[in-house]
């Protein structure tokens, strides 16, 4: 499978942006009340997004929640949660900006960010990750499943390959809220 | 929508700095201010975003945004009181922190398509302004609550805390086992970083706030913590730090010229590196080798170069890809001719009379990644060498300082770091901890988050307010937004969360 590249577009409202696939409108983003986001996709599955994460609101964090009709809220079981860049799914632990194996710190200093599995991660739970590791993941590597570019100036764009193919839509949004300039 | 912003920053990337052949003869500053027309041309380039992230990536959760919308319109008053609000330490962060590896400038948004905002030349160019102007306004307390608050080690976290603390309304005592408060910063982290004037001076100020720091006293020992209990104090807070070195089990360790490159530092900083200038505790030679890849063993090869004018060189036994040091500094090791020897490890010292010669190395490969994604390395056998040493630094991490949980029997986690809740509390009762004690080595700013955090939590405790507990972050996002700013309404100065 080739890679999927997701753009994400601001509208003219604070957060509020569109979502290409390969160039086709795949789902829109929408601000609700106190930092809290709908993501739509264009088969109408919807998701309701925070950063309010295990308990309180985190930096770099977001939790998602597919909604279901009739409900107001979302369901109690996320279907994705980013903690401080890091994010399980599969049972695999990957970070958001990580270094890629081959790279070294300086390489990745400016411009492109990846989206990097770290294997051999010594935690089975997300929950159960420690702050220290987590302000450590800087120094943490892995192999490059994805690239982020662009956010904050234009447009964000996200490219995830097979591994990632069932979340692209939520990771686009997710990684691009949090680090929209709102 | 575009937003038109000047991609690179004027005054260079990441910042200027002195010429290497000049600076590696002394310890002075490799770091050259920002004059104030590049403070104020740089703040321009700030977007003033409405969800700062810059200022997310802070564990300190520092003004950035403010701080720049001030500086821009040369309002450095306001622009100081905005920063200072949360960081005790500006002089001390701004020019320590390692801001592009996971903290404001990696995190600001014009990092993505051209160089960040100089977040932290800005802030170190408020920090001197003050330390010249004289223009702090001390910041808003609460009225005195009649408890009192031991904390434990006057370093980063507990110089925060006891600020925090201090403004909650507490009265509030640090005790200190050295002669100087300052802690790693103070004894460890060398001049040419962080001039010792500039953290001298923050402390004077965190004093001037109400925060009484007793030097000379090592708790554990001359005090126990349930005496301090019992004898007034409402709450401690321990917060002393890493010191635990890890060593090496080399044969030959026990030669004289194998020193551990942390005492080493040490030896060289607590008094002053005037005073240790003067009256040299170490005969390293002419050839040095350092031992690890962090930036402690950085500051201590650039340290030795700086005494010895010597050939020193790094020996790390991953390749330069893996080095857990700050790419930054990496190059500025280079730049003033550190050299460095990868994939070696050592096998054994080699003397003669009781004193190195050499070391005979391992040759290493990389094999498959450990735990923290990095490749791991492998020795090879039957590719021995040898390198020629008259000294080597052993500086390969240091660990939580185990001595009061040892002393008091408090409850430890990993590595012998105090156990913690999500309280901070310890396994004693009214006994909370805090910064790398219960973390192992971190950064300045990191430790500084975790005072603060901890601080919080001793205040709830002592007010008994532990069920209306909202994180300082969440605090910071809900409540000192965008809107309130523009409004004007922080300029209310208002106490602390
Ligand atoms: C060589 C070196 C260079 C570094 N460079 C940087 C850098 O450039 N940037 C950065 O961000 N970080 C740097 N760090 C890391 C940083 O210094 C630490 O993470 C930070 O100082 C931790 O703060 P702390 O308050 O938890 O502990 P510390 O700074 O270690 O302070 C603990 C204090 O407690 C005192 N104490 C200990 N036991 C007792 C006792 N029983 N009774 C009374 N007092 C006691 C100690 O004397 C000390 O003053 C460096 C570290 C080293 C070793
Ligand atoms: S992220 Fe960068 S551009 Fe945005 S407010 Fe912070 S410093 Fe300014």
């Amino acid at each position: 499978m080739s890679h999927l590249l997701y753009v994400v577009k601001r509208t003219g409202r604070p957060w509020e942006a569109h979502i290409l696939l390969n160039g086709k409108p795949a789902g829109e983003i929408r601000a609700g009340r106190e930092y809290t986001f709908i993501l739509t996709s264009t088969d109408g599955s919807r998701w309701r997004l925070t950063n309010h994460v295990h308990g309180e609101r985190r930096p770099f964090s977001m939790r998602s929640e597919r909604m279901t009709r009739g409900r107001r809220g979302g369901n109690d079981t996320p279907e994705l949660v980013v903690r401080n860049h890091l994010f399980a799914h599969n049972g695999k632990f990957y970070a958001l900006g990580g270094t890629p194996m081959e790279s070294s710190r300086r390489d990745t200093l400016l411009g492109r960010r990846y989206i990097v599995r770290i294997d051999n991660f010594p935690f089975s739970k997300l929950e159960d990750v420690d702050d220290l590791t987590l302000s450590r993941l800087v120094h943490h590597k892995g192999i490059p499943v994805g690239e982020m570019e662009g956010l904050g100036l234009d447009s964000h764009r996200l490219k995830v390959g097979e591994e990632l193919a069932d979340i692209g839509l939520i990771l686009a949004a997710c990684s691009y809220l949090m680090y929209s300039t709102g | 929508m575009t937003t038109v912003v000047k991609p690179k920053r004027e005054a260079g990337f990441p910042f200027p700095k002195k010429d290497p052949e000049e600076r590696k003869r002394d310890f002075s500053e490799v770091q050259i201010p920002y004059t104030e027309i590049q403070a104020v041309v740089e703040a321009e380039r700030c977007l003033q975003c409405g969800t700062p992230v810059c200022i997310d990536a802070c564990p300190v959760q520092m003004d950035v945004r403010g701080m720049c919308e001030a500086v821009s319109r040369r309002d450095f008053k306001t622009a100081f009181r905005r920063i200072r609000e949360t960081n005790a330490l500006l002089g001390v962060t701004a020019r320590c922190c390692p801001q592009l590896s996971g903290l404001c400038e990696d995190a600001c948004v014009l990092r993505w398509e051209g160089e960040p905002v100089a977040i932290g030349m800005i802030q170190r160019f408020m920090a001197d302004w003050e330390m010249k102007n004289k223009g702090l306004q001390t910041p808003q307390s609460y009225p005195k609550t009649g408890k009192k608050v031991a904390v434990i080690g006057a370093g980063p976290a507990g110089l925060a805390a006891g600020e925090l603390l201090a403004r909650y309304g507490h009265e509030v005592t640090i005790y200190e086992e050295l002669t100087t408060p300052g802690g790693t910063p103070w004894y460890a982290i060398p001049d040419y970083h962080l001039p010792k004037d500039v953290l001298e001076y923050e402390i004077e100020k965190i004093k001037e706030e109400g925060v009484k720091i007793v030097t000379g006293v090592r708790v554990g020992e001359k005090v126990t913590l349930s005496q301090l209990l019992s004898e007034g104090a409402d709450a401690v807070l321990v917060c002393t730090g890493a010191k635990d070195v890890m060593e090496l089990d080399t044969p030959g360790r026990d030669l004289k010229g194998v020193i551990d490159g942390y005492q080493f530092l040490e030896d060289v900083f607590v008094n002053g590196v005037g005073e240790y200038l003067k009256n040299p505790k170490y005969d390293l030679g002419k050839e040095v080798l350092v031992i690890g890849a962090g930036d402690s063993a950085l500051d201590a090869a650039r340290t030795a170069l700086r005494i010895t004018q010597g050939n020193v060189t790094i020996v790390y036994r991953r390749t330069e890809k893996e080095m857990p040091a700050d790419p930054l500094m990496v190059e500025e090791a280079k730049e003033e001719g550190v050299k460095f020897k990868f994939l070696a490890d050592p096998k054994s010292f080699n003397g003669k009379d009781g004193r190195l010669t050499d070391v005979t190395m391992w040759t290493m490969e990389l094999g498959p990644p450990d735990q923290t994604g990095r490749r791991s390395p492998v020795k090879v056998e039957g590719k021995d060498f040898v390198m020629k040493a008259d000294s080597v630094l052993v500086t390969i991490g240091r660990g939580p300082n185990s001595f009061i949980q040892k002393k008091e029997g408090l409850k430890v986690a990993k590595r012998n770091a105090i156990a913690v809740d999500d309280h901070f509390r310890t396994s004693m009762t009214g006994v909370f901890a805090a910064g790398d004690v219960i973390r192992g080595e971190t950064l300045i700013v990191r430790a500084m988050g975790s005072g603060r955090e901890a601080a919080q939590r001793v205040h709830e405790y002592l007010m008994k307010i532990e069920d209306k507990h909202v994180s300082l972050y969440e605090a910071y996002f809900t409540n000192r937004s965008w809107e309130l700013m523009e409004m004007g309404k922080d300029e209310q100065n208002l106490p602390p969360p």
